[in-house]
């Protein structure tokens, strides 16, 4: 079982006239680290969505080789991080320490194990001196490193992260390169930050308007230029002229 | 039209207190246990949200001044009633204790005048019944059901704010003169919010209509009993304050008639401060404490009524010892102040 | 905006003081709790024309604040919603009744002064008590201490989800606010025109964020219950405290101090 993610025909509609999703297939083995690239309204989010059983789909979506169904949800999603977008909607509870607890708790495990699965996950962080602080009181940069450390409180085998570098200076966009880096887990990465795609996933997803467009080694479609363009992205910027050219129109 | 501590006798605010109380506790139970789930991040993001709206100022057009809103009605258009009233008395709760708006004493009165009409009689007696009707311009429903609404509720709850003061017995203003100063200001203020509550709904309903509670008929068996609920929650209430209020009016008359209509002339200087046992010892706590009084009396009947002399020296002690306790309050403060500055 | 960013500076200025490690900031929140009710029970139950019986409360948030090591003067600023009120109630007393009281030289008090005073010093105190309670106890304790009173427990949830959100969407509401001003200069709110969709954004902004919210609480196994806020159990301090205090209520209602201290002196 080296297939931890497999898609077959999956399809997802908020309503049947408009598709966001239709017929993807694909497979993430274990280990792997995957960009999922794509412009605006291609259905990134909805895709990571689906992998957690928060939407309904068609077709077939297998995790950890079982489908994403009802009677399967809670022993997928403990094995499987998903950290959103919007640091503000996953951190919910008063401080860091109960927002990380959050989950061991509600896992049944002792006060004991649950001390050790914070102080772990603030130490994977590298946010241990934020233990007690307040969730609101934190910067953006904090925030987010605080969602991966609740994500990883549950030691899931799958990480999904919805534009994990947005709003983030390139200070603390650097941390979370690294971070991401030194994780060994299979990790899903949407964004639209190429460079961090470039610099964190061997493998890239490309999606369009009409499904998967190109599914390949990240060097290879990163320096696509053609294909990059025609599908509303930009080359990297490591990959670019040192101008920005204007677009043609 | 937020109560204060100082307007409350105890009797009044506990009285208010087991209203609200008993309306939250019928309110939890009536909430589903998968929906106290599944509604409770919606709950408590809407009762941020309303926090956060009652803090923009909304200009009246025509006048300098400007509205705001209360949101009990809007709660309860999107939540439902039960979950509606609990998160009023999240936002009361919380707005008496950061930014001392209420009190925490007469947090109880203020959910009923605040939140229980807004949510309860506004909901069931008002919006629902003109939002079920069938046909006709569902958002011309909306507003009216809203303006409506929010009016009347509004106009209960100043109503129950003049007999709670009147009540607590603390105000030499007439209740009528009272009621007739209070409920023209909030049929002024019920129409800005009612007019305020309308826009959103209609801006609600013709974006994400699916966000409006469901009142249609799949609800049906749960509103039987809601009609119900809110008939038994306000018999309870009513005998609550009735025989509550008519036991403290006739085990201390004087309390409540002195302040309200006696200004007896004829010792009051002999009471001024002193006398407990004559008036307004108006709670068990404050019973058992004059109990205790009487035992420790370190002195026994001072300054009874008549007696100008001892009324006169008790008056005058009374004046040299609060005038002590303010020095030595201010001697306090600056000592505090004085080792705060030194430390830090 | 004025009112937004004073209540974020209201919630800051609390936290810090909250965040603090003073007697009072290390009792357990329950005796601190009920310590704030019994108070102002106490002191509403003073008749309105007990000046001098109600005088005396003044010494306990006094020396309290002392303790907490916080300035009493960081309350007075909070009085801005009270007093109008109190003030709009009480003002009539000293209009409507005239009967002299005492005279002092040529001025003479009459009981409607004496009875509008106590009315303000009743909404001074009680305020100073609350205030108190939140500057030394952060809300997480105060929810915990609720629990144990057993409040129910969706209520003290909601509590701390709002808590939590308040502050964001304050901030939210703000920002619309600023660029609302910022395309409609010289307009001191929002105008009619733009009432609905103002809030209404607003509104769809955070039912969307309920929504992610929820989500997120799914994919974690929520599943009802919500643990927060280790509190040590309640040691020999808090004990002494609460009896200490209740004493001290206790003989400021019974006993009338400022008479007592008088007689002494006089």
């Amino acid at each position: 079982m080296n297939n931890v993610i497999e898609l077959k025909g999956a399809s997802f509609a908020y309503d049947k006239e408009h598709p966001i999703l239709c017929n993807l297939s694909f497979r993430i083995q274990r280990g792997e680290s995957v960009g999922l690239i794509g412009a605006n309204g291609t259905g990134k989010s909805t895709l990571m969505k689906l992998l957690t059983g928060l939407l309904g789909h068609q077709g077939q979506v297998q995790v950890l080789g079982k489908e994403v169904e009802k009677k399967n949800l809670p022993e997928i999603r403990k094995s499987l991080g998903f950290v959103f977008q919007d640091s503000d909607s996953q951190l919910f509870m008063p401080t860091v320490y109960d927002d990380i607890a959050f989950a061991p708790r509600n896992y049944g495990m002792s006060r004991e194990e649950v001390e050790q699965r914070v102080d772990e996950a603030l130490e994977r962080a590298e946010i241990t001196h934020l233990k007690y602080k307040q969730n609101y009181k934190m910067s953006g940069g904090e925030k987010r490193m605080a969602c991966i450390a609740v994500v990883m409180a549950m030691k899931p085998e799958i990480v999904l992260l919805d534009e994990p570098s947005i709003t983030l200076d390139p200070y603390n966009r650097r941390t979370l390169i690294n971070n991401l880096n030194e994780m060994t887990e299979t990790k899903l990465i949407a964004s639209h930050d190429l460079d961090m795609i470039y610099e964190t996933c061997e493998r890239v997803i490309l999606m369009d308007q009409t499904g998967i467009r190109a599914d390949g080694p990240a060097e290879e479609i990163l320096r696509d230029r053609a294909l990059l363009e025609e599908c509303h992205l930009e080359l990297p910027f490591c990959f670019s002229d040192p101008k920005p050219r204007k677009r043609n129109v | 039209m937020h109560m204060a501590d100082a307007l409350l006798a105890p009797t009044v605010a506990a009285t208010m207190y087991v209203a609200s109380g008993v309306t939250a506790g019928v309110s939890v139970k009536n909430l589903r246990m998968d929906e106290q789930t599944s509604k409770l991040p919606v709950m408590g993001v809407m009762a941020a949200f309303v926090f956060a709206g009652q803090m923009i100022n909304y200009t009246i057009p025509g006048t300098g001044s400007s509205g705001h809103l209360c949101g009990g009605m809007m709660l309860s258009a999107l939540l439902g009633p039960y979950a509606g009233f609990l998160s009023m008395i999240v936002i009361l709760a919380i707005q008496c204790l950061f930014f001392a708006d209420g009190g925490l004493m007469a947090l109880g009165a203020n959910c009923w005048n605040m939140a229980f009409y807004g949510c309860f009689i506004g909901y069931f007696l008002i919006y629902r019944p003109i939002m079920r009707k069938k046909g006709g311009n569902t958002q011309l429903r909306l507003i009216v059901a809203s303006i409506l609404g929010c009016i009347i509720t509004l106009q209960l709850g100043a109503f129950s704010v003049c007999i709670e003061t009147f009540a607590s017995g603390i105000s030499e203003l007439p209740f009528g003169a009272f009621a007739a100063l209070m409920q023209p200001i909030h049929l002024a203020i019920g129409l800005i919010e009612g007019i305020i509550t309308a826009a959103v709904l209609v801006f609600v309903y013709q974006t994400r209509p699916e966000l409006l509670e469901v009142v249609g008929e799949e609800s049906s068996g749960q509103s039987k009993m809601s009609v119900k609920t809110v008939v038994v929650i306000l018999a309870v209430a009513a005998l609550l304050v009735g025989g509550i209020g008519s036991q403290f009016a006739s085990s201390h008359p004087d309390g409540l008639e002195w302040s309200l209509f006696g200004n007896s002339e004829e010792g009051y200087s002999a009471n001024m401060g002193l006398d407990e046992e004559e008036f307004g010892v108006s709670s068990g706590a404050a019973d058992t404490a004059a109990g205790i009084q009487e035992k420790t009396a370190f002195l026994p009947d001072y300054a009874f009524a008549g007696d100008e002399e001892n009324a006169m020296g008790t008056t005058v002690s009374g004046i040299l010892g609060g005038a002590i306790v303010a020095a030595a309050a201010v001697v306090i403060c600056l000592l505090g102040g004085f080792f705060r500055k030194k430390k830090s | 905006m004025d009112q937004i960013s004073a209540a974020m500076h209201d919630i800051a200025e609390i936290d810090t003081l909250a965040a603090g490690n003073s007697f009072l900031h290390r009792r357990h929140p329950l005796p601190k709790l009920l310590i704030t009710i019994l108070y102002i029970f106490t002191v509403v139950s003073f008749p309105t024309e007990q000046l001098s019986g109600i005088l005396p409360m003044i010494l306990v948030p006094v020396v309290l604040y002392q303790l907490a090591d916080i300035p009493v003067s960081t309350c007075f600023y909070k009085l801005r919603f009270i007093l109008p009120l109190v003030c709009a109630v009480g003002i009539w007393n000293p209009i409507l009744n005239r009967t002299p009281a005492l005279q002092m030289g040529r001025f003479v008090v009459t009981a409607g002064m004496i009875s509008f005073v106590t009315l303000l010093l009743k909404g001074i105190l009680s305020l100073m008590m609350s205030f108190l309670l939140i500057a030394v106890t952060s809300i997480e304790k105060i929810c915990y201490a609720l629990r144990l009173l057993h409040v129910p427990k969706i209520l003290v949830t909601q509590t701390l989800i709002t808590f939590r959100y308040i502050s964001l969407l304050l901030h939210e509401a703000g920002t619309m606010f600023q660029a609302y001003q910022l395309r409609a200069p010289g307009q001191k709110g929002v105008h009619i025109s733009a009432w609905g969709s103002f809030l209404g954004q607003l509104l769809l902004r955070s039912m969307d964020r309920a929504g992610e919210l929820y989500q997120s609480m799914e994919l974690r196994g929520f599943r009802g219950s919500f643990y927060y806020a280790d509190v040590k159990h309640a040691g020999k301090a808090d004990y002494m405290y609460f009896i200490v205090m209740a004493a001290v209520l206790l003989l400021f209602r019974s006993v009338n101090i400022s008479i007592l201290i008088g007689t002494i002196f006089s």
